[in-house]
């Protein structure tokens, strides 16, 4: 049952999370996995990749510490301390150096600088991921991209991704439990027998499948560790924690060498596959798949046997998402300043449908929620396959969730996902198995490729259309091409052409780079231990990042940022400069040049024209066109691997962090705010015919060809209250999903005045959670950009 | 289909009005003049010209095109003479930014349709439908009978929100079309009833009473207003009236919490000399009145 007052009877998550949350303030971040894997490296100049990929690990995972908390249940950890973060120099360490002077740091390292950091960190100069690919592309190449990039523009994200893990991909965790990592390591072998080593093809899958070897054993040893401390604390231990350790032990001992024999185990396993992959290679965003149906075979068998009570697989739950919720992001732990909350997407999909196309829900999808419910703890999100003959109470049970206000579970569209799937290529039984990989994309668990987003800021480019390719924020330097200056522009339609011809060239310049990124990443820094839970990485002996998927499609994608504001900027001065004629061409860019500073005039005449999210033609056509017109030219553009590119918008912070580089625009938004939110969401405040007309709206946009869209809807707590408010609400996402097209929607169910209080009394609200994109976060965690922009959301009552 | 009509405001997702999403369609114009009034733009028949200062750019182009000189410059925005205005729009229409907008206007039945046909999905799904308020729906009674005819054609679900003051004949025009109707109570007492909204309820409560009798589905609202009905006596006369003399279930009365939203409005169709300010009930006391409502 759902704990409704947590104070009163906290749950065993609960009591766990309230033991540990605090250290999130104060705990130092680690070097203990970089200085592992240093010395691993050190140790192992001149070998493969893959190989000293593999002995890295198991370096790190034979020597991490470990610990087991107080009443926990699952164990493994993201760091070598509770809440502590953990450092990828293998990624990237320039940075570090960088950063050492106290002075003029960015990064708060406590009192862990010292010669030997110096000098780890120098170890990695021309070896990080992130050197290695600047030296490929050269120095003048270089140059280039940081004038694109977050440190120069802001049209899109040129080092992000070379220094972080990419994911946002579903493995197929069900291949641990089931065969156990022994099971994989035979399916190795088989491979090798198999293989005669001829070229230089046959030797790399050699060396892949030797390392992934190397890995899978290490999985197994890190799992003893915990065996052999549960073993140990059992020894002192008393009454039932001493029966919890001991059985703890049992669990560890046996998986994930074996196949799990029951819930627990199967639990266990599928953490371990999870958190074996973070000290790998980081890999953001692992998510789990549709955990209510691999799970349940062991869950219902246990629960008939008698050997475990429905409480107890809750409490499981419970302890499994303390421990997600106990991750660390690097950079955002160490930077001095608030960052846009720490993002984690590992996605846990719930209900759908089954391969036969019936309702998949069942009792352990109602469990998962419990436990959400009960442990109110930010990860892993959860995610509901909506279809029209979905369980009734399930979804009043998920309405329940939804209104503590956690900002999930989200809510994602089988009718469109499915059609999407199926028109790249999946069969019929494979798409009906869909889940969401990162926040909102559609994968195939264990079947699709990593995910590599190409992060672009359509507003920033179309603010340099508007100024003949310059940027007016950077000293009006030339960025883009000269398509003409706005008063060169007789038409809306020229206009228009302008704004699409700067799209092409961006988009082109963004996907080469990104194609390099992609390809250099997966020779030297290859995602090894994960390629086992994925088809066909063992059968190619190619990894999951580069050649190894079964389906090489969706791996590169655009993540556009801000299309809304551009179709709202267009609808603008289509309505009020080039058919009205209230203002020239030159008036409207001294105005924006002003940020609307003394141009009171024009910005209300701005204001006034007509703007997406009302159910009004003239703006959401041009958002439906803009859309349509990315999905086109992205999908006409080749990626690495045989894949082609996508169109994925879902702003995650993103909408935050490039507002922040944009001057105003003709919408009427002011310089440097955040832009509107995830794909389909009006720009913040805009939307004033209620949510059916934003539905509307957002349901011209053609999403079906969308890897996947993501809608914000903010409501008022006092609204969603009684069972018949709850009925609104699932209305609204029925028409939605069923007749409008629609394929996400997600909600915060909180007010504004909480949220400024919130801003202004950070301590009084340490564990209040906000929906940012596809991701929710603590709110006192996020910068002021990001908390301003979810304040300023419309409030919508039922 | 040429019935034309005024209405002043079509609502999407309307959830206060009826089971499911509804859309409410909003007439001008009401004979009975309520102090705590929601829409007071709406009372007249005439149009009210309704004036959001925040918007105005100071452009003039409303004062050139009044052909009664109702607004006039003044340190460079427009004040308006509202003595003389008739109620033409043309200021409205000149308006680049809608900081002048008329409540209410002309339109025909196929314009408000094809509006409400916009949600059409969403009624569908929740169990929703069409509520028409006002205003006064029933001061346009062929306008209304021949929109909820139009709807009801659709297998839409129809409701008429009413204050009951209007000759039985008008009813009986639209009651083939209405599913349902929600029946505004003010006062019992007729004297006090005059006092506050200028009619007698006389007329009210015998169209209540004869509607009550054909068996057509109602439910009785009363709105509280601080200090005028929000106390014992009137809820119990309430229910005496609704029970004894409609012979209907006190299961049909809803009591609604004072809502504050009205008052802005006053200001803006320049009354504001005539804006209540009240405070809502409490959680507590709408409780109280509830309870008393059901004790027998």
């Amino acid at each position: 049952m759902i704990v409704s007052d947590p104070k009163e009877a906290r749950s065993r998550g609960k009591r766990i999370w309230d033991s540990l949350r605090d250290r999130r303030d104060t705990e130092p971040v680690s070097f203990e996995r970089a200085y592992l894997v240093t010395e691993s490296y050190q140790a192992t100049e001149g070998l493969p990749v893959p190989i000293r990929r593999a002995r890295a690990l198991e370096h790190v995972l034979t020597n991490i510490p470990i610990w087991i908390d107080d009443e926990q249940l699952i164990v493994g950890d993201f760091g070598s301390r509770p809440m502590a973060a953990e450092c990828f120099p293998d990624l990237a360490a320039g940075w570090i150096l960088e950063n050492l002077d106290e002075s003029t740091s960015l990064y708060n390292f406590g009192d862990q600088i010292n010669d030997r950091l110096i000098e780890m960190s120098k170890y990695w100069e021309n070896k990080s991921a992130k050197d290695v690919f600047y030296r490929y592309i050269g120095e003048e190449e270089e140059a280039k991209l940081k004038e694109y990039s977050e440190l120069g523009s802001w049209i899109f994200a040129a080092s992000t991704e070379v220094q972080t893990g990419k994911g946002w991909n579903v493995a197929d965790f069900e291949r641990g439990i089931k065969h156990g990592y022994s099971g994989l390591i035979a399916q190795c072998d088989e491979e090798l027998k198999n293989l005669r080593v001829l070229d230089l093809e046959s030797m790399r899958k050699e060396n892949f499948l030797n390392g992934l070897k190397i890995a899978l054993q290490a999985g197994i040893k890190y799992s003893k560790r915990y065996a052999a401390l549960a073993a140990e604390k059992a020894e002192t231990a008393e009454g039932q924690r001493k029966e919890e350790l001991l059985k703890i032990a049992e669990v560890c001992n046996h998986i994930p060498e074996f196949p799990a024999r029951n819930f627990n185990e199967a639990l266990q396993c599928m953490h371990f596959t999870h958190i074996i992959t973070f000290w790998d290679t980081m890999f953001s965003g692992l998510s789990f798949g549709r955990v209510d149906q691999f799970l349940y075979p062991y869950y219902k068998k246990d629960v008939e046997a008698g050997t475990m009570t429905r409480e107890t697989a809750v409490e499981l739950l419970e302890c499994f998402r303390v421990k997600q919720s106990s991750k660390r992001n690097f950079f955002n732990a160490a930077a001095k300043k608030a960052l846009s909350g720490e993002v984690h997407l590992h996605n846990c999909t719930l209900g759908g449908v089954t391969a036969e196309g019936r309702d998949a829900v069942n009792e352990l999808s109602f469990v998962w929620l419990d436990a959400a419910a009960n442990a109110q703890v930010a990860h892993p999100t959860l995610s509901i396959r909506w279809h029209p003959r979905i369980n009734h109470d399930f979804l009043m049970r998920a309405m329940e969730v939804c209104k503590l206000g956690l900002g999930f579970p989200a809510w994602f569209g089988d009718p469109g996902a499915i059609q999407y799937l199926l028109a790249r290529g999946a069969t019929l039984e494979e798409a009906r198995d869909y889940a969401m990989g990162g926040c909102v994309l559609h994968t195939l668990p264990g079947k699709t490729a990593s995910t590599f987003p190409s992060v672009m800021n359509i507003a920033k480019i179309f603010e340099v259309t508007l100024h003949n390719g310059r940027d007016p924020l950077r000293g009006n330097k030339q960025i883009g091409l000269k398509t003409g200056e706005l008063h060169d522009h007789k038409t809306y339609e020229d206009l228009y052409e302008a704004f699409k011809a700067q799209l092409c060239h961006f988009t082109g310049i963004s996907t080469a780079h990104l194609n390099r990124v992609r390809i250099v990443r997966s020779e030297v820094f290859p995602e090894l231990f994960v390629s086992a839970f994925f088809d066909d990485c063992i059968k190619k002996g190619e990894n999951i990042m580069g050649a190894g998927a079964k389906y090489p499609i969706n791996a590169q994608y655009l993540l556009s940022v801000g299309v809304v504001d551009v179709a709202d900027s267009l609808a603008a001065l289509k309505y009020c400069m080039y058919e009205r004629k209230l203002f020239e061409p030159d008036e409207l860019i001294a105005a924006l040049n002003a940020d609307f500073e003394g141009y009171d005039r024009i910005l209300k005449i701005l204001k006034s024209a007509p703007k997406y999210g009302n159910d009004n033609d003239y703006a959401d056509d041009i958002a439906a066109e803009i859309y349509s017109f990315l999905v086109k030219r992205m999908t006409s553009l080749e990626g690495a691997y045989g894949c082609h590119y996508e169109e994925a918008p879902h702003s995650l912070s993103w909408h935050g962090t490039t507002g922040m580089k944009t001057g105003a625009l003709p919408s009427g938004r002011h310089a440097h705010v955040a832009l509107a939110d995830g794909a389909v969401s009006p720009c913040q405040g805009s939307d004033k015919n209620g949510p059916t007309a934003v539905l509307n709206s957002a349901g011209k946009v053609d999403q079906t060809p969308i890897f996947g869209t993501l809608f914000n809807m903010k409501i008022l707590p006092s609204s969603l209250k009684t069972p018949e408010d709850s009925m609104k609400l699932l209305s609204l996402i029925r028409t939605y999903f069923n007749d409008c097209g629609g394929k996400q929607i997600q909600f915060n169910v909180v007010d504004r005045e909480t949220l400024l209080d919130a801003q202004a009394h950070p301590e009084k609200y340490r564990n209040l959670i906000v929906r940012v994109s596809g991701y929710s976060a603590l709110f006192v965690e996020l910068n002021k950009t990001i908390q301003d922009e979810v304040i300023m959301r419309t409030e919508n009552s039922l | 289909m040429t019935e034309r009509g005024r209405i002043f405001n079509i609502q999407r997702f309307s959830t206060h009005d009826g089971p499911g999403i509804r859309t409410t369609v909003f007439f001008q114009g009401c004979p009975v003049k309520c102090f705590w009034c929601q829409n007071p733009e709406s009372q007249p028949i005439n149009f009210v010209l309704m004036f959001n200062e925040d918007n105005c750019i100071g452009c003039g182009n409303c004062v050139s095109q009044c052909p009664l000189s109702v607004p006039q410059m003044d340190e460079g925005f427009p004040k308006f003479d509202r003595e003389k205005c008739c109620g033409c729009g043309k200021c409205a229409q000149f308006c680049p930014v809608e900081a002048l907008k008329l409540s209410g206007y002309e339109t025909s039945v196929e314009e408000v349709y094809k509006e409400i046909m916009k949600d059409y999905l969403q009624y569908t799904n929740s169990g929703g439908g069409v509520t028409l308020s006002g205003g006064e729906v029933m001061l346009q009674p062929d306008f209304a009978a021949a929109l909820l005819k139009k709807c009801k054609e659709s297998g839409l679900h129809t409701i008429i929100e009413t204050c009951g003051f209007a000759p039985w004949a008008a009813f009986e025009k639209v009651i083939p079309y209405t599913d349902e109707f929600y029946w505004d109570i003010k006062k019992v007492d007729s004297f006090l009833h005059r006092q506050a909204t200028g009619v007698n309820n006389e007329l009210i409560l015998s169209n209540a009473e004869k509607l009550s009798k054909t068996g057509k589905n109602m439910r009785f609202r009363m709105p509280l207003i601080p200090g005028f009905n929000d106390n014992e006596d009137d809820i119990c006369a309430l229910r005496t009236l609704v029970c004894e003399r409609f012979g209907r279930d006190v299961e049909c009365i809803d009591l609604l919490r004072y809502n504050s939203l009205g008052e802005i409005k006053f200001q803006r169709i320049g009354r504001s000399n005539e804006a209540p300010s009240m405070q809502p009930q409490t959680d507590e006391q709408i409780e109280h009145l509830n309870m008393l409502l059901y004790s027998k």
